[in-house]
């Protein structure tokens, strides 16, 4: 996009020239300095999603071992793994039950956490129903909650008054 | 929530600072309340904003809720409107009903009723003119403000000056799902429904846009089927919105029907008319931002120097991401950082710190004055939202800082917890802290009325930095919330919390 520069002024008449050179849609103004710099060690890069495969050997609705929030630990070939996936609500919701001694699938990867690293689920298989947890960057889904279900939500869903 | 918005409850305290199964719980009965407020510190009308949770389907759900109630200063609500923002939809609701009552120490309940039914509220007023709200049914929990609004300002002519405003909640990434995005920028209402200079930047779940100018289409109207409520409609930065009026100076908002499934709330505050550059910033300044990160919610609050040449300095911050904690500096690390502000001279800039051990920590913001900013980080995977206020320049003691305090904190654990109630502070060295809180944890589906608590202020080395406060609630079982306090002046300290079982944020604003 062609970057344009807005300059502050009391006229009128330049800010509707202004206007006028930004009405064609949203044009970036301003790079933002922060793509120069190293990323924080936290990120979630798409490029270094990885499978564990294994059995559940322990699922935890809520952990007392940070991040907050719904853990499973799988036993893999390679021993055992800790994987954060999020809100036990949302896999509730989705009616996706862990089963210990299950066989299970996961697609994640491990990022850095307060000081170590965590492994963060994006979605997980359960025979033959998988669950997405987190977009392909790392966003999690649960957000929205039943908000994001698609063709929307009957009023009778709601409880009590709006 | 058991989610990340529990920012936006942050984002309009700080704006108004800059300006098992499920049931009640009642603990033995505190101590009675000391104070000056009563019923009648509650008088006239009142807008009014919050974000937060609601039950829908099995699961919970963001919402938002705006609107304006009038306050007859003897326990009844004669009248009001509101938008809710919920998961089946946008309604606007006439306000039939209500009542409320306020304890000495300006904690109280309200309760509002519209054609669906009552909805119920803990509130603390930290003045007679602005308080903080929970919504506290056991369906829905919600954290948020609310502010006297000025009717003299109900009129397009009135809304007519520069703005920054900061938008956080759900909307469509690329891939079309509903995530959380921020939004901040500024922009010039003209008096007569237009909108210059608009520009803005927005972070959906970690991906930036980079500053860009709104697209065409912007406006903002006033609803003239409720010409005594402030209510109107908008479209900024590409997103349609209903607002309430609170005055000249400031505007709550929510995402209208138009956007449905999207969901933003926040405010707008007016922006001082004046050219911006570098030497606009130039002192001490504290900071608070909430949101989320691919881990989950997370909460950031700290204090920074600037020195109008582009320098930051003196910078002390703590992150609890979903419980992982982050303090800078790191230990045995240094912190060095840096500032721009767009040469454009509307008051956008960046802001960047780098620790030497747990790397760089990137942000934006929009000017409201040379003291006051909307905030917003920029890290890979971290959409977080909120403000930096300037620090005072006068001493920060535990004198200073005794007093009583309104607070509100919205955080984490189990669901979204939200909390609001009255502290009061006093000089002594050690259980210097005793109040009363109501507050109402979704995860349990409980809420929980007139729970007293004991703690401790403890003062930093250097108190313009880092503070701990610990809050121990006095029933049995006993719960320990934890929290680093970074003191903006003696009225004003914002609160994240160092648990690694819950992330929790607010402020404490002191009463008069």
């Amino acid at each position: 996009m062609k970057p344009v520069t807005l300059t502050r002024t009391s006229s009128v008449f330049l800010a509707g020239a202004l206007l006028l050179a930004v009405v064609a849609g949203a044009q970036q103004v301003r790079q933002q300095a922060q793509q120069t710099v190293k990323p924080r060690a936290s990120a979630y890069d798409p490029n270094r999603d990885m499978v564990l495969e294994g059995t559940v050997l322990k699922y935890t609705e809520n952990s007392s071992v940070p991040p907050v929030g719904a853990h499973v630990t799988v036993e893999t070939s390679s021993g055992p793994v800790d994987v954060h996936l999020g809100e036990a609500r949302f896999l509730k919701f989705n009616k996706f039950t862990l089963t210990e001694g299950g066989s299970v699938k996961i697609t994640g990867q491990n990022v850095s956490y307060g000081q170590g690293t965590t492994f963060l689920a994006r979605i997980i298989q359960q025979g033959r129903q998988a669950l997405a947890l987190r977009s392909v960057n790392g966003a999690p889904l649960w957000l929205a909650g039943a908000r994001a279900q698609r063709g929307g939500v009957q009023k009778s869903q709601q409880a009590g008054a709006l | 929530m058991k989610r990340l918005f529990f920012c936006l409850a942050l984002l309009a305290a700080v704006f108004q600072a800059a300006c098992g199964g499920s049931g009640s719980t009642q603990p033995p009965p505190p101590p009675p309340p000391v104070g000056n407020f009563s019923n009648a510190s509650l008088m006239g009308q009142y807008a009014f904003s919050m974000s937060g949770t609601e039950a829908c389907g099995r699961t919970g759900s963001f919402f938002g809720r705006i609107g304006t109630f009038t306050a007859d200063g003897n326990g009844k609500i004669t009248g009001g409107v509101e938008d809710v923002n919920v998961c089946s939809g946008t309604s606007t609701l006439v306000l039939t009903n209500g009542s409320y009552s306020i304890q000495a120490d300006g904690r109280g309940t309200l309760s509002l009723t519209n054609i669906t039914g009552t909805t119920n509220y803990s509130i603390t007023l930290s003045t007679i003119s602005q308080g903080s709200i929970v919504q506290t049914d056991s369906t829905v929990t919600a954290g948020g403000s609310f502010q006297k609004q000025d009717t003299a300002a109900f009129s397009i002519t009135m809304i007519a000056s520069g703005y920054v405003f900061d938008f956080s909640g759900v909307a469509f990434d690329s891939s079309n799902n509903l995530v959380q995005q921020s939004i901040i920028g500024r922009l010039d209402a003209d008096g007569g429904g237009g909108i210059l200079n608009g520009l803005f930047d927005s972070n959906t779940a970690g991906v930036l846009s980079g500053q860009l100018a709104f697209p065409s289409g912007a406006f903002y109207q006033l609803d003239a089927a409720f010409p005594q409520s402030g209510r109107g409609t908008a479209n900024i930065a590409g997103k349609n919105l209903t607002f309430y009026i609170v005055d000249s100076t400031r505007l709550k908002f929510l995402s209208s029907n138009l956007d449905f499934p999207e969901a933003l709330v926040g405010d707008a505050i007016a922006q001082l008319n004046t050219s911006f550059d570098i030497t606009s910033l130039n002192g001490p300044f504290a900071f608070l931002i909430g949101g989320g990160s691919t881990a989950g919610p997370t909460s950031t609050a700290g204090r920074f120097t600037t020195d109008g040449a582009g320098n930051l300095t003196s910078i002390v911050i703590d992150e609890n991401n979903n419980g992982g904690l982050t303090p800078l500096p790191s230990s045995g690390g240094t912190v060095t950082g840096s500032y721009t502000v767009d040469a454009n001279h509307f008051g956008g800039g960046t802001a960047t710190w780098t620790d030497s051990k747990s790397g760089t920590f990137s942000f934006i913001f929009y000017l409201a004055s040379p003291a006051k900013a909307v905030f917003q980080e920029t890290d890979n995977n971290i959409t977080s939202d909120g403000s930096f206020l300037a620090q005072t320049s006068g001493p920060l003691t535990a004198s200073s800082l005794a007093g009583n305090y309104a607070f509100n904190w919205n955080g984490v654990s189990t669901g979204e917890d939200d909390f609001v109630g009255q502290m009061a502070i006093t000089t002594t060295a050690t259980s210097n802290i005793s109040g009363a809180m109501d507050f109402n944890l979704f995860g349990l589906g409980k809420q929980f009325f007139n729970y007293p608590f004991n703690g401790s202020l403890t003062l930093g080395t250097d108190p313009t930095g880092r503070n701990t406060l610990m809050v121990t609630t006095t029933p049995s079982p006993q719960t320990t919330y934890k929290f680093s306090a970074y003191a903006v002046d003696a009225n004003t300290t914002f609160l994240v919390g160092v648990d690694t079982s819950r992330v929790i944020a607010g402020m404490n604003t002191r009463q008069p």
